[in-house]
């Protein structure tokens, strides 16, 4: 795909998003309402297939243009799995399997083990559950890895949300039917380093919205005489705001643009742990610009930073990446520290 | 701090300056606890979770509000910039 290509894709993501995005279609979304317009837009321009091949019936596009989506659809507080499908259905098409007619994806996140093509095993936290009709997931088959397809059964479904009141539903699946299951060559931790990728670029996204929502409202809100933003004590909170959210969006580019070279678990491990402290940062600077208003439920700068706070812990903490990389720069040995920072490259 | 900030107010006296200062220790230091358990602890926030979740969730999100209620942040430092003779 060429750079007009991104280009294409950031205008129509854009005009997408900010016509059908509305303050109560998030409103509605959280009291569980499926919003079927935004949806239905988005399956029409093939967007959840981004990353899926041609030869599929996909879009055949790469990991850059999928991070445009995901940080569009991070900056919106887009109330649907957009990402988890394009994820979703980029983990089908490594095994070759073609998603089914209409269907919405989950993603099984957890250890699961198969039997005659019976699954079984549990998936705490399963995002957009209730809304799903199928999941995908990675699986061992013996000592082969599998990639298989389940329809969501709501008798296996335990409901639950996020804090942003997103659905993160709780599945158990015993002895499970696999509707399609194929042998896949890829890392048994796949969908924990993508979860990892897309929620980063998610939540580079919703921090450019609290940076321009915080400038807007610094230079609209007066105050003793003038426009806040005036005040130096805000100018500066603003700028720090700005640094963490262009350090953020690196990172989530960063991270994408390794995908695309297949070798994405250095850059992953840091734009999770670095976004992460720019969540602490930001949403606090954020909130604090915005004083009282921006914490009533009628302001929708929480819309932005409950995401922030419920992306930060799924799919591994800061914390946890860094830990990755941690002992892996110290099993490395000391000669190869430098090298891995410069080049990248520390083969988690 | 707070107990002597009380004691002031009893005496008839203004600890405006006093007060400020408890107040900003104690906005910056609760609202760092919730990034701080975030760090340690590899737990979602979730209203449906375990004590420590339902804790982290409700904290996570109402601690934004320490550093407003009562003076914001910003004034309360140009009480105590006055308090040191800056302005």
């Amino acid at each position: 795909m060429t750079d007009e290509t991104s280009q294409l894709l950031s205008d129509t993501a854009e005009k997408l998003f900010s016509d059908h995005v509305t303050k109560n279609c998030i409103i509605d979304a959280e009291k569980g309402t499926w919003p079927d317009e935004l949806w239905s837009e988005v399956i029409a321009n093939g967007l959840n297939l981004i990353l899926v091949p041609e030869e599929l019936g996909g879009v055949g596009g790469n990991w850059m243009n999928a991070g445009i989506l995901f940080k569009a659809s991070g900056r919106y507080q887009a109330p649907i799995p957009l990402a988890e499908n394009i994820v979703a259905s980029y983990i089908l098409s490594l095994a070759g399997i073609s998603q089914p007619q209409d269907s919405i994806l989950t993603i099984l996140n957890g250890a699961f083990v198969a039997e005659k093509d019976l699954l079984s095993g549990s998936s705490p936290r399963t995002p957009f559950a209730s809304h799903s009709t199928h999941g995908v997931v990675l699986y061992k088959d013996g000592s082969d890895l599998k990639v298989g397809l389940i329809k969501i059964d709501k008798n296996d479904l335990k409901d639950s949300n996020n804090i942003a009141l997103e659905n993160r539903g709780h599945i158990e699946l015993d002895k499970a039917s696999l509707i399609e299951n194929s042998k896949v060559d890829c890392d048994s931790n796949l969908v924990k380093k993508l979860g990892a990728l897309m929620r980063s670029n998610q939540m580079a996204g919703a921090l450019e919205s609290i940076l321009t929502q915080s400038v807007r409202y610094a230079n609209e809100r007066i105050q003793f005489g003038r426009p806040i933003g005036k005040f130096q004590a805000i100018q500066q909170d603003l700028a720090v705001l700005s640094t963490h959210v262009a350090a953020s969006s690196v990172a989530a580019d960063y991270a994408c643009s390794s995908m695309d070279k297949g070798n994405p678990d250095f850059a992953i491990a840091v734009a999770k742990s670095r976004i992460d402290d720019a969540v602490s940062v930001g949403a606090g600077i954020a909130h604090q610009v915005h004083g009282a208003i921006g914490f009533t439920y009628e302001h929708g700068l929480h819309f932005a930073t409950r995401r922030l706070w419920a992306w930060r812990a799924e799919y591994g903490s800061g914390s946890e990446w860094s830990k990755v990389l941690g002992e892996k720069a110290i099993s490395n040995g000391a000669d190869k520290f430098w090298p891995s920072i410069t080049q990248g490259d520390l083969d988690i | 701090m707070s107990v002597s900030v009380a004691g002031m107010l009893n005496d008839g006296e203004n600890p405006a300056l006093e007060a400020s200062v408890v107040k900003d220790l104690g906005a910056v230091f609760e609202q760092d606890l919730p990034n701080i358990a975030h760090r340690l602890m590899d737990l979602e926030p979730d209203n449906q979770g375990n004590d420590f979740q339902k804790y982290l969730a409700i904290l996570t999100q109402i601690s934004p509000s320490f550093s407003l209620r009562g003076g914001t942040r910003e004034i309360l430092r140009g009480i105590i910039a006055r308090g040191l003779g800056l302005r």
